[in-house]
């Protein structure tokens, strides 16, 4: 094609009507020899213009364009040209040698008006593999994004996580003199910094805001390979206790907030109301780690770190030669030699060094490659009932063919047409598959409430396009290859018999084969359908230990250099009474980290009585902040003593504390509870004992898919902490409260951010999103799946019966009934599905494995999955079957003879 | 004798009459469109163009690059020779079989 001078500028009309001229565009340049195509297709731009200038319809002027295309190409050559073409041109041209490339246009085109000229076959077609790699490369997207996408850190894979790990082997962050251990004693990391999420409440010229961030050491950024795009880094004397405090902020803090002014480097930024020095702007897409858009070094003094509490991250650079095995190995000796030297607090501990990525994405990478298996399975049922279908057709043109091969055609040409005319189809099948994927993609994205980190891209970019492509060809050989090995067999019977042929019975059983195939993994999708949502089903009905009915959540942080100590209690005492106030408020309270919302504290807790085995650390408890009415506004039953009152937490009152059910059962079984004394920490040399008042029904804090944790509350008065979650209970929609709610608060500090507002009921359906929205990943492609085997089915029985007709005939006319007619098919149907299920029900059982930890609280075995799994499959192939069935029970004997 | 003409020949060669140095796939179609209220497809004008080339009745040539076509050429049609007998013939004896018949039949 020619230079062109300029482009119409494309105006934006949509994504369906893009999609359709892209189509129409994808059947022009297979169905059009060169000069042909830029005259027609000139014509139709020019027009197309012409009609989105007049009417405001993009969809109906795309239609317009597609039918045109479809037309032109269709209506090129009528049959007999066709013909003409196909002795003259194509299988001669074939034999004299021309070349490669002009013999597969032809072959394209001609494929293509061959298949425009039965547009249904086409579409059932282009449909079926469009489902089967929509859904593949949607999940690509996500995998690309997680696993393959390069992350934007110099030499990501030699990034390492390093964190502790506990007694029990789970992972554990880090201890800041751990950590200075690590630093000092490790070989095999050539940079290592500590770091940690925190969050600031950034003055803006406009309404204060809470921003995420790190607190780091000031080597993050070389173990990172990353600088500063504008001023400087952290250096060495910025991470000094007591250094004059600095800050980086992103890119797009800076953009959002400062209109990316470069004077503003070296200016001063109000970070929790203390004065910070901005020394740099960090480069476009970094947020380390994971959000993060202000960085400020750790100023922190070694002498004032304790071991024992951990909540540190640390990451680090492998030297160059160093494994991640090597690392792993290190760290691990590292951890044990610090816990034989500080028996008390690190017992049994020890440490271990994991790749970046593989600590950054967790489980959901592993979701993803589990739902690329998935959707493969799809992807190979539209496969086979691709090839099924293109069976069918390839016995009703083996004619055609052997016409073809009779005038000079060889098998090898045969073979390569048939084989064009699958990859075309193919072709259409991605093009729409690409379309529907990124719309699958869309919609699973909608689908997580969480913030997505953004390095994390699910971009359809090249890898997508390619892995598709590669996906697309396959498909287009596997399913092409078979019939067109058929088709060209045995041509000359084929001629002999007048069309008909032989070869009926090996086709049929390759058919059977087929629908054997599509059975069976049709049944494993079903499986691990049913698993997940019977999963999902308990988590739904396990009780998270409160009411959320009715509850609003939000969460304030008291800048400390603003509110004394003192201050922070007024102001949260204020607070509540003043919402208290608002009507429909039945009651208000305040908690350190709401249950189900991602936050926590837990802290290893001492037991007045309560002894370890061994002289080991003793266990710890979930730690929560309560003020006001918090367990009336969450419905949390008290089991003994009494709740908070307000003297409680004075300075000059006994210190108090109230304990969880499973707490009180854990460490004074069958005793009283009440007047016992409980200490945080790890010895009881200094500890500060509180009294236990009360007891609370437990609480699933980490989620409901979670075993239960033990919890300990303390009055809010009794501690300093500055950010705490209000909470509302109301009679009516909680979410209606949140304007009046916020302007309470905006009367009191109009400085102060209000940040994550939620009903509780929120709270509890997000916490559950993972199980949610894999439970309807699983669904959807389970039911595509069990519509594609049906339709595999239903077309193969639909066959059979045809080429039995005679028989049938016979059997009628020698006195056999409907029902028995019936019962026939029925029965050779149900023995192909029969064999499918059991093949399904060994495979299932072998691969469903690998969903257990996706699931909870029910089996990857479970008995009544596998059963009603395959009930409904059997009952779905019996009722397919049925139609065809019942067909041939209408079968006239006199006719059924007579045309044979 | 001259061949007679089908009847989209017949849309399509009298377009080209009407429409002069400006007959290519657009405005024939619209041509036909605007006088007949005749939505014909872009593709069949010119598979019938096609035919009537290799029949000697109409001349291509190929025109610039504009635009609004995406800078794609376009492709000119002009009236030959044999395609204007093969008109006049056609329409001779269309004429003589109306001639004479009720004049709502002509309106």
């Amino acid at each position: 094609m020619m230079a062109s001078p300029k482009r119409p500028a494309p105006g934006p009309i949509g994504p369906l009507p893009t999609a359709v001229l892209g189509l129409a565009r994808l059947v022009m340049v297979l169905g059009l020899r060169g000069s042909d195509r830029e005259f027609l297709r000139g014509d139709l731009d020019e027009e197309l213009q012409g009609r989105l200038r007049r009417s405001s319809r993009p969809v109906a002027a795309s239609g317009w364009y597609l039918r045109q295309a479809v037309r032109s190409v269709a209506g090129r050559s009528g049959p007999r040209a066709l013909h003409r073409a196909a002795i003259h041109g194509r299988w001669q041209a074939d034999r004299r040698g021309d070349g490669f490339m002009r013999t597969l246009g032809q072959d394209i085109r001609y494929s293509l008006r061959v298949l425009l000229k039965q547009p249904g076959f086409a579409l059932a077609v282009i449909t079926t593999l469009a489902l089967g790699l929509g859904a593949t490369s949607a999940i690509f997207a996500f995998v690309n994004g997680l696993l393959l996408r390069p992350m934007p850190y110099a030499n990501a894979d030699r990034l390492v996580m390093l964190e502790s790990v506990s007694r029990q082997g789970n992972l554990l962050s880090v201890n800041y003199l751990d950590y200075l251990d690590w630093r000092e004693r490790s070989e095999s990391f050539a940079s290592m910094a500590i770091h940690l999420s925190v969050s600031f409440n950034l003055a803006t010229d406009r309404e204060p805001v809470r921003v995420s961030g790190q607190m780091a050491s000031a080597d993050l950024l070389e173990v990172l390979g990353v600088e500063p795009e504008i001023g400087r880094g952290f250096l060495p004397e910025d991470d000094r206790p007591g250094a004059e405090r600095v800050a980086l902020i992103s890119r797009s803090l800076w953009e959002r907030y400062y209109e990316a002014d470069p004077g503003l480097v070296g200016s001063e930024i109000t970070l929790h109301g203390r004065p910070y020095t901005l020394i740099g702007i960090m480069p476009a897409g970094f947020h380390y780690l994971e959000y993060a858009e202000i960085w400020v070094p750790v100023r922190a003094d070694p002498a004032d770190q304790v071991r024992g509490n951990h909540f540190w991250n640390v990451v680090a650079r492998l030297r160059e030669g160093a494994s991640v095995g090597a690392a792993k190995a290190e760290m691990r000796a590292i951890g044990e030699q610090i816990a034989l030297e500080n028996p008390e607090e690190n017992s049994g501990q020890s440490a271990t060094a994991t790749p970046f990525r593989e600590s950054r994405v967790g489980d959901s990478g592993f979701a993803m490659l589990v739902f690329q298996g998935v959707v493969i399975f799809v992807l190979l049922i539209a496969t086979v009932n691709v090839g099924n279908l293109l069976l069918a057709r390839a016995f009703a043109r083996r004619k055609e063919i052997a016409v073809r091969s009779a005038i000079g055609a060889s098998r090898g040409r045969l073979v390569r047409q048939l084989l064009t005319e699958s990859l075309v189809l193919a072709t259409f099948g991605g093009a729409l598959g690409l379309m529907l994927g990124r719309w699958g993609r869309d919609a699973i994205l909608g689908a997580v409430p969480i913030e997505i980190p953004p390095w994390m891209d699910f971009s359809i970019d090249l890898r997508v396009v390619l892995f598709l492509t590669l996906m697309t060809v396959l498909v287009g050989i596997v399913f092409g290859l078979v019939p067109a090995l058929y088709a060209s067999r045995d041509l000359n019977e084929t001629l002999k018999h007048g069309g008909d042929g032989v070869g009926g019975r090996s086709r049929r059983r390759l058919r059977s084969v087929l629908v054997v195939a599509e059975v069976a993994l049709a049944l494993i999708l079903l499986v691990g359908a049913g698993l997940m949502m019977r999963s999902l089903a308990r988590v739904s009905h396990v009780d998270p230990g409160l009411d959320d009915e009715g509850v609003l959540t939000m969460r304030l942080s008291l800048p400390a250099a603003q509110y004394e100590v003192s201050e922070r209690k007024a102001f949260f005492e204020r607070a509540q009474q003043r919402l208290a106030t608002l009507p429909g408020v039945i009651a208000t309270g305040t908690i350190g980290w709401l249950p189900l919302s991602g936050s926590s504290s837990t802290r290893t807790v001492l037991a007045e009585g309560f002894e370890t085995p061994g002289g080991e650390r003793p266990p710890s408890a979930v730690y929560n902040l309560v003020g006001g009415d918090y367990f009336e506004v969450m419905r949390i039953p008290l089991l003994r003593g009494r709740l908070f009152a307000p003297g409680d937490g004075e300075p000059e009152s006994r210190p108090v504390a109230m304990v969880s059910a499973s707490f009180a059962e854990e460490r004074w079984p069958g005793q009283e509870p009440i007047g016992k004394r409980i200490a945080f920490g790890i010895t009881t040399a200094d500890a500060q004992w509180l009294e236990v008042i009360g007891v609370v029904g437990d609480v699933r804090h980490f989620g409901l898919d979670t075993r239960i944790w033990t919890g300990v509350f303390v009055p809010h008065r009794q501690s300093t902490q500055n950010t705490l979650y209000l909470t509302l209970k109301t009679g009516a929609d909680p979410l209606s409260l949140v304007p009046s709610a916020r302007s309470v608060i905006r009367e009191l500090d109009p400085k102060l951010p209000i940040y994550r507002i939620r009903s509780m009921e929120q709270v509890v359906q997000e916490s559950m999103w993972e199980p949610r929205l894999y439970s309807w990943m699983f669904g959807v492609f389970a039911s595509i799946a069990l519509g594609l085997a049906t339709v595999g089915l239903y077309g193969v029985m639909t066959f059979t019966v045809g080429q039995r007709t005679h028989e049938i005939g016979i059997r009628m006319a020698l006195g056999a009934g409907g029902s028995d007619v019936l019962r026939l098919v029925v029965r050779q149907a149900m023995l192909l599905v029969g064999i499918g299920v059991a093949i399904g029900l060994v495979g299932a059982i072998l691969v469903s494995g690998v969903m257990s930890s996706l699931i909870s609280g029910v089996s990857s075995r479970d008995p009544l999955v596998y059963a009603v799994v395959t009930g409904a499959l059997a009952a779905v192939a019996l009722f397919a079957t049925l139609v065809p069935g019942r067909r041939a029970t209408r079968v006239d004997p006199m006719v059924a003879l007579r045309t044979e | 004798m001259g061949q007679f003409l089908g009847e989209f020949e017949q849309l399509i060669l009298l377009a080209l009459l009407r429409l002069g140095e400006d007959a290519y796939g657009v405005s024939i179609r619209a041509e036909i469109e605007q006088r007949t209220g005749r939505d014909v497809s872009i593709g069949s004008v010119y598979t019938t163009l096609e035919r009537m080339e290799r029949k000697g009745y109409v001349r291509s040539a190929i025109g610039q690059p504009t635009p609004e076509r995406g800078g794609r050429r376009k492709k000119y049609y002009h009236l030959a020779a044999g395609g204007q007998a093969a008109l006049s013939h056609t329409l001779r004896a269309v004429r003589s079989m109306t001639e004479g018949l009720a004049p709502e039949l002509v309106e």
